[in-house]
C-alpha cells in the first residue's frame, strides 16, 4: 500500500539524518527550561547521551541570570514555569535580545495554534507541543543546530538542491524556495512539504505525513492545520498557488503544476 | 426549538385598554349630574311659571265683563266653530291650505235635502269658509235670468252692527269664481243690483257636488256674532224652482242664527303685553272656553332660508346632534305644538282643578311628542267665585338647549380627555409591550436551541429605572453569570489537555528512556498505547470544544461537494471491507465552507455507519439537491435506532457503541456532536432516521448550496 511505503520512507528518512549528524555536536551546549523536575531530568539524560552539555533551569529567574553570563548554543523553553505563565515569552524576549541568533525551541503543553503563532513570532525557531517523544526531540534538536552551523558559517552552492517545478527544496539548510523566493517555514511544516513533494501527483496518507512531523501523538486536525498554515504561507508570496490538493479520505497530493 | 405551547391569553396592551374603560365612568357621572340639575331647573321653572300664572290671575281679577260677553239668549244657540288658521287661505275650492283642519267640518242637512258640511276658521280680520255640498246635479245660474233662486245657491244670514238682520247670496255659473249680492227678504233680487264685493268666493264643481271657498271680513259682524248659512238646492234645469233648503241653524223664523265662537279681544289686548318669549299664556272662562291667547311657543315661522342652512348642515354635526338628543331629551327642530281644536277650548285636568280653585302644573310631552311642555295654571277669582283660569306653557327648550350645550362640552371634554388618555395608554403599554417583547427576543436569542450560550448576549434597555430595567439587568447579569460558566466549562477540555499533556510527557518520556535501557517491551509498548488513547481521548474533547473557533478561522471557500464526495468515497473503498454504493446528481453540487470540515463529516458519519453495519451489507451514499439545500444521506443496514434514542444521539457524549459487541470503550460519544456542530457551522443540520424498513439507519445531512455565482 502506498501509504506503508510512504511511513517507511519517512522512517528511514529521519534515521538516516540522525546518524549523520552525531559526530558534529560534541560540543554543543543546550540550555533547558522546565518546572517539572521529571521532564527535565528525562530532557537532559536523553541530550547527554548525544553528547551535548547541559544546563538545566526550573525557574526563569535563574535561567535568565546564568544564561545572562553564558550564552548556551540552544536553548529548550517550557512557557509555563510556576506561577508564571507567560515566563517561557519572557524569557525567550530576554535572551534574544542578548543574542538575536540563538536558537529557541519551545517545548510546551500549550498547543493552541495561538501560543504557537505568538512563539514563532517572538523569533523562536521552533514550537514543539507536549507529549513529545525523545529521539524526535534529539533529531529537532539536531536539524536546528546544523542550521545555526549553516547560518554563521554559509557555504554557498555546495549543497545539492531537489527541484519539483517551480518548488526547490534544500534539505541540508532546511530551505523551501517556490519561484525563487525563500518561505519562512518551521521545521515541521518544511518536513511536511519535504514528504508531500517527494513523489509528486501520488497521494500521501494522513498516517505518512503524520510521520514526517516527529511528534508524539499526531490526529488528522494536527495535518490539517499544518496544511492550512503551509498552504498560507505560500499564498503570501504567490496568490495563484494551487499545488497542494486534498485527497479527502486519504491524505494530501501535490500537484505539479504546468 | 421552540414549541408552540405558549398560552395565548390576552395581550399587556389589551389588558391595559381594558382597565381603561374605567375612565368611561367619568362622562357617565357628568351626565348623571346634568340630569339632576335638569331636574332642579324644569322644577325651578315650573315654580316661576306658577307664579306668572297667579300674577296674571292677580291682574285678571274681577274682571267679569272680560269673560261675560254674551247675552243670555244667544248662550243657547248653536256654535259655529272658528278656528284660528296658521296662515292666510287661497280661495280656490281646493282644501289643501287648511292643513287637515277640515277634517274638523261640520256635517249639517238631511235627505232629501241637499247635505252639506262647513268649516270656519280666522286669520288676519277675516273669517274664512270651506263649505262642501253633495248635489249630483247642480243647476247653475243662468245669465238670462235677473232672478237669483232659480238655481242651486248659498245664503249667508248675519247680524251686522246694530244687530241688523242682513242678507248675502252666492250664485255660480259653474267652476270658477263665484258671484254675491246683497238681496231683499224673499232672497230673489239684488238690492243694489250690483254684486257684493265683501264676500268673495270660489266654487269647485266635480261629479259629487260643489265646493265653496269663500271670505268675508270679521268686521261685518256685529256684537252678537251672529251667523248662518243655508244652502239651497235646485234640481230641475227647466222648471227651475227650489226643491230643499238646508240650514246651520234650526229655525229661521225666531231671527236667531248661530253664534260664532270667538275669542276676547279686549282680555287678548290685556295680556298681550305679558307676552313671553317662548312662553304661552291662555285665558279661559269657566266652561274652558279660550277667551285669549299671547305668545307662541311656535317661534319658528317658515323660513325658506333656516332651510338651507340645515340642508347645509354636515352629516357629523347632525349624528351628534341626533346623540345628544338621544341623551337630553331635546330637539334641534322647532317646536310644534299648533292644535287648531285647542285655540277654541281645552279640557286638561290642569285647568279643571284651576276652575275649581286650585293652581297646579304639570309637565306634558308636545303635541309632536319631541318636546316637554311645562305647564302652570291659576285660577281667577272675583270675590270667592271662579270666573276663569290661566294657562302659561312654555317648553323646556331653555333649559334643555342649556344642558345640550354643556353636555356637547362635556361629551367634547370627555372625548378628548379620553383619546389623549387612550392614546397615552396605547404608546405607553406599546413601549411596554415594545420593551418586553425585545427583552424576551433578546434573552431567547442569547442561547440556541441546544442551550449553548452565544458568544455576544446583548441586553438592550438595561439603562431603564424602573422594573423592566431591573428585570433586563438581571437578566443580562445572569446571562454573563451564565456566559461565564459555559467558557469555565468550554475552558475545562482545554485546560485538561494542557494540565494532561506535561503528565504525558512525563510518562512517554520516561517510558522512551526504559525502551531504550532494553525495557520489557510489551509492557512498553502497551504503556505507549494507554498514552496515545489518553491523547486521543483529550484531543477529540479540546477539538469538540473549540471546533466553533476553529471553523470561524476557517477560511470559508466554495466547495465542489461532488468531486469531494466521490474521491472521499473512492479512498474509503480501498480501506474498507465493505461496498460503498454512491448515487449523484450529474450537475456538479457547490456548497460553502471548510472543506477539511466536511471531510471531518464525513468521517464520523462513516465511522458510525461501518461500525452498526450488518456484515456483508453495503453502505449507500447519496447526495441530493433541493432548492436551497443538498441533502448528504449516509445509509446501513443494521440494527434500527430506538425512538427515544434518537433526539439524544446528537448530544455530547452520548455513544451507542455499548450495544456492540466489538465494543472497547474507545469511543467517547463525540464522534455524532462534533458532526451535528460541524452541519451547523454550515448553516445545515444532522437528522437520523430509521429506514421505513426497519432493517437500518439513515444519517441526512443537510448543507446550504452556496450563493456565490459557480464558475
Amino acid at each position: 500500500m502506498t501509504a506503508n511505503r510512504d511511513l517507511i520512507q519517512a522512517k528511514r528518512y529521519a534515521r538516516d539524518k540522525a546518524s549523520t549528524r552525531r559526530e558534529i555536536h560534541l560540543s554543543y551546549k543546550i540550555a533547558i527550561v522546565e518546572d517539572d523536575p521529571d521532564q527535565r531530568h528525562n530532557y537532559a539524560t536523553a541530550l547527554e547521551k548525544q553528547g551535548y552539555q547541559i544546563s538545566t533551569y526550573a525557574d526563569r529567574a535563574s535561567a535568565r541570570d546564568a544564561m545572562t553570563h553564558a550564552i548556551p548554543d540552544l536553548v529548550v523553553l517550557d512557557i509555563i514555569l510556576g506561577n508564571e505563565v507567560d515566563a517561557g515569552f519572557q524569557l525567550c524576549r530576554e535572551l534574544l535580545a542578548i543574542d538575536d541568533r540563538l536558537p529557541v525551541l519551545f517545548l510546551t503543553e500549550r498547543v493552541d495554534e495561538i501560543d504557537k503563532i505568538s512563539g514563532l513570532r517572538l523569533g523562536a525557531w521552533d514550537y514543539q507541543p507536549k507529549p513529545v517523544s525523545l529521539s524526535f526531540l534529539v533529531e529537532r534538536i539536531a536539524s536546528l543546530l546544523r542550521l545555526k552551523a549553516l547560518r554563521e558559517n554559509p557555504a554557498p552552492n555546495t549543497h545539492h538542491t531537489r527541484k519539483t517545478g517551480h518548488l526547490s527544496i534544500d534539505e541540508e539548510a532546511m530551505q523551501i524556495h517556490w519561484r525563487g523566493q525563500l518561505l519562512e517555514l518551521t521545521i515541521t511544516e518544511f518536513r511536511l512539504i519535504a514528504a508531500l513533494a517527494r513523489r509528486p501527483g501520488y497521494p500521501v496518507a494522513y498516517e505518512a505525513l503524520m510521520q514526517a512531523t516527529i511528534q508524539q501523538f499526531v490526529t488528522r486536525n494536527t495535518i490539517n492545520t499544518h496544511m492550512r498554515n503551509i498552504r498560507r504561507k505560500f499564498c503570501n508570496i504567490d496568490s495563484r498557488f494551487n499545488c497542494i490538493n486534498n485527497e479527502y479520505g486519504h491524505g494530501y497530493r501535490w500537484v505539479q503544476d504546468d | 426549538m421552540k414549541l408552540g405551547s405558549r398560552i395565548i391569553g390576552p395581550r399587556l396592551g389589551s389588558k391595559l385598554l381594558l382597565t381603561g374603560c374605567v375612565l368611561l365612568l367619568i362622562p357617565w357621572l357628568g351626565l348623571q349630574s346634568l340630569r339632576a340639575m335638569q331636574q332642579f331647573l324644569t322644577a325651578g321653572q315650573a315654580e316661576a311659571q306658577r307664579l306668572t300664572a297667579s300674577g296674571i290671575a292677580t291682574l285678571l281679577h274681577g274682571r267679569r265683563e272680560l269673560f261675560d260677553d254674551n247675552p243670555s239668549p244667544a248662550n243657547q244657540l248653536a256654535e259655529l266653530p272658528l278656528y284660528p288658521l296658521p296662515g292666510r287661505i287661497l280661495l280656490d275650492g281646493f282644501a289643501e291650505d287648511w292643513q287637515g283642519l277640515e277634517r274638523h267640518s261640520k256635517r249639517y242637512g238631511t235627505a232629501p235635502g241637499p247635505t252639506f258640511s262647513l268649516i270656519l276658521g280666522t286669520s288676519e280680520e277675516r273669517i274664512y269658509g270651506l263649505l262642501k255640498v253633495h248635489d249630483t246635479s247642480p243647476v247653475y245660474r243662468h245669465p238670462a235670468y235677473l232672478r237669483l233662486d232659480n238655481s242651486d245657491h248659498v245664503r249667508f244670514y248675519f247680524k251686522g252692527a246694530g244687530n241688523s238682520e242682513e242678507r248675502l247670496l252666492i250664485t255660480f255659473e259653474g267652476s270658477g269664481k263665484t258671484t254675491a249680492y246683497t238681496v231683499d227678504e224673499d232672497w230673489r233680487i239684488a238690492t243694489p243690483g250690483k254684486p257684493d264685493y265683501r264676500l268673495q268666493g270660489h266654487v269647485d264643481i266635480d261629479e259629487q257636488g260643489y265646493s265653496i271657498e269663500f271670505s268675508l271680513p270679521l268686521s261685518i259682524l256685529g256684537e252678537q256674532r251672529q251667523l248662518g248659512l243655508a244652502v239651497v238646492d235646485v234640481d230641475d234645469p227647466q222648471q227651475r224652482t227650489i226643491t230643499h233648503i238646508s240650514r246651520t241653524f234650526p229655525h229661521i223664523n225666531q231671527g236667531h242664527y248661530n253664534r260664532v265662537l270667538i275669542r276676547s279681544v279686549a282680555t287678548e289686548a290685556l295680556i298681550q303685553g305679558l307676552q313671553k318669549e317662548e312662553a304661552q299664556i291662555w285665558v279661559f272662562d269657566r266652561s274652558l272656553n279660550v277667551r285669549a291667547i299671547a305668545g307662541g311657543l311656535d317661534n319658528q315661522r317658515e323660513d325658506y332660508l333656516n332651510t338651507e342652512q340645515q340642508r347645509a348642515t354636515p352629516l357629523w354635526q347632525s349624528l351628534i346632534d341626533a346623540l345628544l338628543g338621544k341623551l337630553v331629551g331635546a330637539s334641534p327642530e322647532g317646536l310644534k305644538d299648533f292644535n287648531p281644536l285647542q285655540t277654541l277650548s281645552r279640557d286638561d285636568a290642569l285647568l279643571h282643578a284651576a276652575i275649581s280653585g286650585v293652581g297646579s302644573s304639570q309637565r306634558r310631552p308636545s303635541l309632536d311628542g319631541r318636546h316637554e311642555i311645562i305647564a302652570a295654571a291659576q285660577p281667577i277669582f272675583a270675590g270667592d267665585t271662579v270666573i276663569g283660569a290661566v294657562l302659561i306653557e312654555q317648553s323646556t327648550a331653555t333649559i334643555l338647549s342649556l344642558q345640550r350645550q354643556s353636555l356637547q362640552q362635556i361629551a367634547l371634554l370627555s372625548l378628548l380627555s379620553l383619546s389623549v388618555i387612550v392614546i397615552v395608554l396605547l404608546l405607553f403599554s406599546a413601549r411596554l409591550t415594545w420593551r418586553i417583547t425585545r427583552l424576551g427576543s433578546d434573552t431567547e436569542k442569547a442561547s440556541d436551541e441546544w442551550g449553548r450560550m452565544q458568544q455576544r448576549v446583548h441586553i438592550r434597555g438595561i439603562y431603564a429605572g424602573d422594573e423592566i430595567g431591573d428585570l433586563s439587568r438581571n437578566i443580562e447579569q445572569l446571562l454573563a453569570r451564565l456566559h461565564r460558566y459555559q467558557q469555565f466549562l468550554s475552558a475545562i477540555p482545554r485546560t485538561l489537555r494542557h494540565e494532561i499533556n506535561n503528565p504525558l510527557n512525563t510518562a512517554s518520556t520516561s517510558l522512551e528512556h526504559l525502551q531504550s535501557q532494553g525495557g520489557d517491551t510489551i509492557y512498553i509498548d502497551s504503556a505507549q498505547r494507554g498514552l496515545q488513547r489518553i491523547s486521543a481521548i483529550v484531543d477529540s474533547l479540546a477539538e469538540a470544544a473549540c471546533l466553533e473557533d476553529a471553523l470561524s478561522s476557517d477560511e470559508i471557500m466554495p466547495i465542489n461537494l461532488s468531486t469531494l464526495l466521490s474521491t472521499y468515497v473512492k479512498n474509503q473503498r480501498s480501506g474498507y471491507p465493505l461496498d460503498i454504493e454512491l448515487t449523484m446528481p450529474k450537475e456538479d453540487v457547490w456548497i460553502e465552507g471548510s472543506d477539511i470540515h466536511i471531510e471531518q463529516l464525513l468521517d464520523k458519519l462513516f465511522d458510525n455507519a461501518v461500525d452498526f453495519a450488518t456484515q456483508g451489507t453495503n453502505l449507500e451514499i447519496e447526495l441530493a439537491v433541493e432548492k436551497t439545500h443538498c441533502l448528504i444521506r449516509i445509509k446501513n443496514e443494521g440494527p434500527p435506532l430506538a425512538e427515544a434514542e434518537i433526539p439524544e444521539l446528537f448530544q455530547l457524549f452520548h455513544s451507542r457503541r455499548h450495544s456492540l459487541p466489538t465494543h472497547s470503550g474507545e469511543h467517547l460519544g463525540l464522534g455524532l456532536y462534533i458532526a451535528r456542530l460541524i452541519c451547523e457551522r454550515h448553516g445545515g443540520d444532522l437528522k437520523a432516521e430509521n429506514l421505513p424498513s426497519h432493517d437500518g439507519v439513515v444519517f441526512i445531512a443537510t448543507l446550504p448550496l452556496t450563493t456565490l455565482v459557480q464558475q
